[in-house]
């Protein structure tokens, strides 16, 4: 981040620093490791994700990031002959902590997937699912949570009118953004983002892109992303992943512009393999 | 190597398209010639043509409609011979309804006029030359008198009126009284075991003797008033005729009709072979009963299967540890839908109606046993045991749809919900099972078709060939899950098979087919409707 | 659509008239010190130097970070470039104010000049051929721009005309006073202020049209 004091009143900061600033290590992931199997996906990872901060974890298929991201709120639990070691923690407790529900833990970290996953339901009962499951019965405050979200996600004024439409009638970018809206609803503290913006025209990835600008005032967001301009447009920092490993951390400016690792140089410069 | 001129090659297996597609015209033909088959068959019952009077080389005659002609068997095959089955009625007379006769002796054919074919509530349809008619209030009209045709319209009018009161004493009114004496007679026997008052039972019987046979002689009067009024007719022979007027459903001059009347008829009987009720063991009449038993046995069985058949499914795809003691499970589930049917049917025997039925009976109708005789409840077939029993032969198919209606509901939606914080159930219960609707009901849909058209099940547990009572009626509680009821698939059979005249029989096996096939298209049409709404409104996302 | 990081190209821009303002301010304190003779006006005018030194440099991490990060397009990619050179242009207008700020320092140590030659007169014009360039930049005046390239030329014959002045006059360079030739670097500095001017102008008219316009003549 560049540090200057400003000559004039300047209009906007840089890269604006957290007013308050939060915690370094926020999600910590130490020496994690995990296996589908026989197969070890991830060897010896270790990073430390600031409070209110974007994070992308970036790297060729099969690097293991979209792995790592899915660990945060525990949806490999799904997947059968998992194995993992190490420790991941968010704001000082384990998420493998046998006294945290995984149900509660996917309360606190939302979640936004690749392809754009409406479910067939009008797009207000979209928005307010995470509410409704949590056994929320008052309409007032729905609504007030629907109106909130979709604000958020900057879809209000789009569907305003149209709460109670389908929400498979709409476009491909209003979609996405009505998942993190269904995302954010219940107010988690952390939002994954696993190729948010891979099935999307420029306009539609601009406007998430935005939008994750936003966001990041109220959560600390991972990203991952199989493109690296959006990576540099987006994030405050980038893990670089190769075959399983963390090859390469640091503030994004750095990433891209002076790598320390000679692999994370040849990946971003498009000298790889 | 060279390679073969690419730009002359023909395509290569051109010829396996032509073969696919004739194994589907051969698949198609079929069908439609099966559809075609009882279609002309079937609707031809309804249709009236004229009536000949045909006269035969050794100089008798006979009045008869032409039900069929076709080559003599034996004759060689280069010179046929044809001979013509014509239907005379008149069974009293004649013994028989239909007789066979050889083409090369039919000298000629007549048209009169005044040839008049009836319906009757017994022995059959019968074709005549009317001569005179004797009217209820003893004035006799001719057949010549221009009067004559409306005169007759008139009486069947009335008979039909006469038969309708009898029918609403008979079945209405003694039927009251019947039950009201059979449960006083089992509260007079449990009154005598355990030695309690039985004077009061014993007057109640004895006023509802005094009903009975009031309402008896009340019904003969009426009967006998019927009876005043007769037709004299005369049949080709010369031989005459006395038909109770009482007894004739339907006149027509088969010879005067127009087209349009006879269309008119047309529809008129079909409607009351849909409407109505049957008469002449089966042979004649409606089918009511047997649709309605039919309609009302299938829905009940779809309502059974359906919750089972899902939560079963569940269970197996969300919930079980999928390994190799699943795998059996799912062929022994797939399996079950290879079982004969009749398996199902003495397994319902077996299972549902003694033991299951027996212990009902045992624990909640005792006293009807005890002093009734011994008579059943629930541990006699009916509709409950058929209902279960065809549900249990296709729950397969409802398993197999649910699961596989449940694999294809997209990843990204299970784990969406998942990833807001719900739980298994209520991604289950919320996401899976809205989106799985139509397969689900696509299973349910086959197995309504398959247990529509089952017969030989039903036949051990619980389906009668005459039913005097509806499962679904007015009289409380409304579904009668014990009644025994009528099927139009064993109706077919009964017609078929077990009819004593089955010449006469044998259009009604087409026409009641024809109604079977009717009635699954229209329970399948009626459930893929709601197929495809659910669809509209549950169709997946997709960009 | 507004992206949020556009706001950063913004930055740039200010950043860069921030520069330009200072070496324009430089350039006319230093003139000031030159013709009153004020030692302690061209002492802090060769301070000032340092401040646009750092804006030189923070411009260029600016340019970079929005190469590596943003990338850009379009005229988004022509002020990126064009702010490079800008940037650096003004850099050396900075520098050769501090220059003269040097010489004039000379100059009074040695003692004063009566006559300064055209020098005022240059400065006056080298001032308004900046504030043209700097403005056109601001504005994204096309004709700003192109009139830089034409008043130039005026500063090129006043340097010329000093010159010949000087040494024309004596025809021997060896009568020539120290002080004079510091006086004849000061114009030659004036006429490069003036030929950085028009570089900043040609990169304006590059930024606004996308022509390139250097090295025509």
């Amino acid at each position: 981040m560049i540090t200057m004091n400003p000559p004039t009143p300047s209009r906007i900061q840089v890269r604006p620093g957290n007013p308050n600033e939060g915690r370094q290590d926020y999600i910590s992931i130490r020496d994690f490791g995990f296996w589908y199997g026989d197969k070890k996906a991830l060897d010896a990872i270790s990073v430390a994700i600031p409070e209110r901060q974007v994070v992308a974890f970036i790297g060729p298929s099969g690097c293991g990031k979209s792995t790592l991201l899915r660990n945060l709120n525990r949806m490999n639990d799904l997947i059968d002959g998992i194995r993992h070691e190490g420790e991941i923690t968010i704001n000082g407790r384990s998420i493998y902590d046998p006294g945290l529900e995984v149900i509660s833990l996917r309360r606190r970290v939302g979640m936004v997937f690749q392809k754009s996953n409406p479910f067939p339901k009008s797009i207000f009962e979209n928005v307010v699912y995470a509410l409704r499951v949590v056994g929320v019965k008052d309409r007032a405050l729905l609504e007030e949570a629907c109106e909130t979200s979709l604000r958020k996600a900057a879809l209000w004024d789009e569907v305003k009118d149209r709460l109670e439409d389908s929400a498979l009638g709409l476009s491909g970018g209003q979609m996405q953004r009505l998942c993190i809206a269904r995302a954010i609803a219940n107010r988690p503290e952390i939002l994954l983002m696993d190729e948010p913006c891979s099935a999307l025209d420029p306009i539609a990835t601009g406007k998430i892109e935005e939008l994750i600008h936003e966001l990041k005032a109220q959560f600390t967001i991972v990203i991952v992303t199989h493109s690296m301009q959006q990576a540099a447009r987006v994030s405050d920092r980038t893990a670089f992943f190769y075959l399983g490993k963390l090859i390469e951390y640091d503030k994004t400016e750095k990433v891209f512009m002076n790598p320390s690792q000679a692999q994370t140089e040849a990946y971003i410069s498009g000298r790889f393999g | 190597m060279a390679l073969p001129d690419q730009d002359s090659a023909t395509p290569r297996g051109e010829p396996w398209v032509w073969f696919s597609s004739l194994g589907l015209i051969v698949g198609l033909v079929m069908v439609l010639g099966l559809l075609g088959l009882v279609l002309m068959n079937g609707l031809s019952v309804f249709w009236a043509p004229p009536v000949p009077v045909v006269r035969l080389d050794d100089g008798t005659s006979l009045i008869g409609q032409l039900a069929q002609r076709r080559i003599r068997p034996g004759s060689p095959a280069s010179a046929p011979r044809y001979e013509r089955q014509y239907q005379v009625g008149l069974r009293e007379l004649n013994g028989h309804s239909y007789v066979w006769v050889d083409e090369s002796r039919v000298r000629a054919e007549e048209f009169p006029a005044d040839i008049l074919g009836l319906e009757r509530m017994e022995n059959g349809p019968a074709f005549v030359r009317p001569v005179r008619l004797t009217r209820a209030d003893g004035r006799v009209v001719e057949a010549a008198d221009p009067a004559f045709a409306e005169a007759l319209a008139a009486e069947v009018a009335a008979g039909a009126g006469v038969r309708e009161r009898l029918t609403e004493i008979n079945r209405g009114r003694i039927g009251e009284v019947n039950a009201a004496m059979e449960q006083t007679r089992v509260d007079l026997r449990r009154a005598e075991d355990q030695k309690t008052p039985t004077e009061a039972i014993r007057r109640a019987m004895t006023a509802l003797e005094a009903r009975y046979a009031t309402l008896g002689s009340e019904a003969n009067q009426i009967k006998a008033t019927g009876e005043t009024s007769k037709l004299l007719a005369r049949e080709a022979g010369g031989r005459e005729v006395v038909v109770p007027m009482a007894q004739v459903v339907r006149e027509w001059f088969p010879n005067r009709l127009g087209f349009a009347d006879r269309l008119g008829l047309f529809f008129r009987r079909l409607g009351e072979f849909i409407f109505g009720e049957p008469r002449e063991a089966n042979t004649e009449g409606g089918l009511m009963p047997a649709i309605f038993g039919t309609l009302v046995m299938t829905v009940f069985m779809s309502l059974l299967v359906t919750p089972f058949g899902v939560i079963a499914a569940i269970y197996l795809r969300e919930y079980a540890q999928q390994g190799s003691l699943l795998r059996i499970v799912r062929i022994s589930v797939n399996n079950l839908a290879g079982v004969p049917s009749i398996v199902f049917g003495v397994f319902g025997l077996g299972f549902f109606v003694y033991v299951l039925g027996g212990s009902i009976d045992q624990l909640f109708f005792s006293d009807q046993l005890k002093y009734n005789n011994n008579t059943p409840v629930f541990g006699t077939g009916g509709l409950l045991w058929c209902s279960l029993t065809l549900a249990l032969m296709t729950l397969p198919v409802v398993i197999v749809a649910t699961e596989e209606a449940l694999a294809a509901v997209p990843r990204g939606m299970r784990e969406a919900s998942l990833a807001t914080g719900a739980s298994k159930w209520q991604t289950i219960r919320e996401i899976l099972l809205p989106a799985s609707a139509p397969g689900i009901l696509t299973g349910v849909i086959l197995a309504m078709a398959r247990g529509a058209g089952e017969v030989a099940p039903l036949m051990l547990v619980g389906v009668v060939k005459l039913a005097p009572t509806l499962p679904l009626d007015g009289t409380a509680p409304f579904l009668h899950l014990d009644r025994k009821f009528m099927h139009l698939g064993f109706h077919v059979y009964d017609l078929g098979f077990q009819s004593p005249d089955s010449d006469a029989a044998r259009p009604m096996v087409f026409a009641t087919t024809l109604l079977l096939i009717v009635l699954v298209v229209c329970l399948n049409l009626g459930a893929i409707t709601i197929r495809n709404r659910l669809r509209a409104r549950y169709k997946t996302a997709s960009f | 659509m507004q992206r949020f990081f556009h706001d950063e190209l913004r930055q740039l821009r200010d950043d860069l008239i921030l520069m330009g303002e200072r070496s324009l301010d430089m350039t006319r304190l230093v003139l000031r010190a030159v013709e009153a003779r004020d030692d302690a006006l061209a002492l802090q005018v060769r301070g000032m130097d340092d401040r646009v030194d750092e804006l030189e440099k923070r411009v260029d991490r600016e340019i970079m970070r929005y190469l590596t990060l943003f990338g850009p397009m379009g005229s988004d990619v022509r002020l990126l470039l064009a702010a490079r050179d800008i940037g650096h242009d003004l850099e050396r207008i900075a520098d050769e104010a501090s220059v003269i700020a040097k010489r004039s320092l000379v100059i009074s140590e040695r003692g004063p000049l009566k006559d300064l030659l055209h020098v005022p007169e240059e400065g006056i014009i080298a001032c308004e051929v900046l504030r043209l360039a700097l403005d056109s930049f601001i504005e994204g005046d096309l004709a700003k721009a192109r009139l830089v390239l034409e008043r130039d030329a005026e500063i090129d014959a006043l340097n010329r005309r000093n010159y010949e002045q000087l040494f024309g006059k004596s025809g021997d360079a060896a009568k020539v006073s120290a002080s004079h030739v510091e006086l004849i670097f000061i114009s030659k500095a004036l006429e490069r202020i003036g030929d950085h001017s028009k570089n900043i102008a040609e990169q304006v008219i590059f930024l606004l049209s996308g022509e390139d316009v250097r090295h025509a003549r």
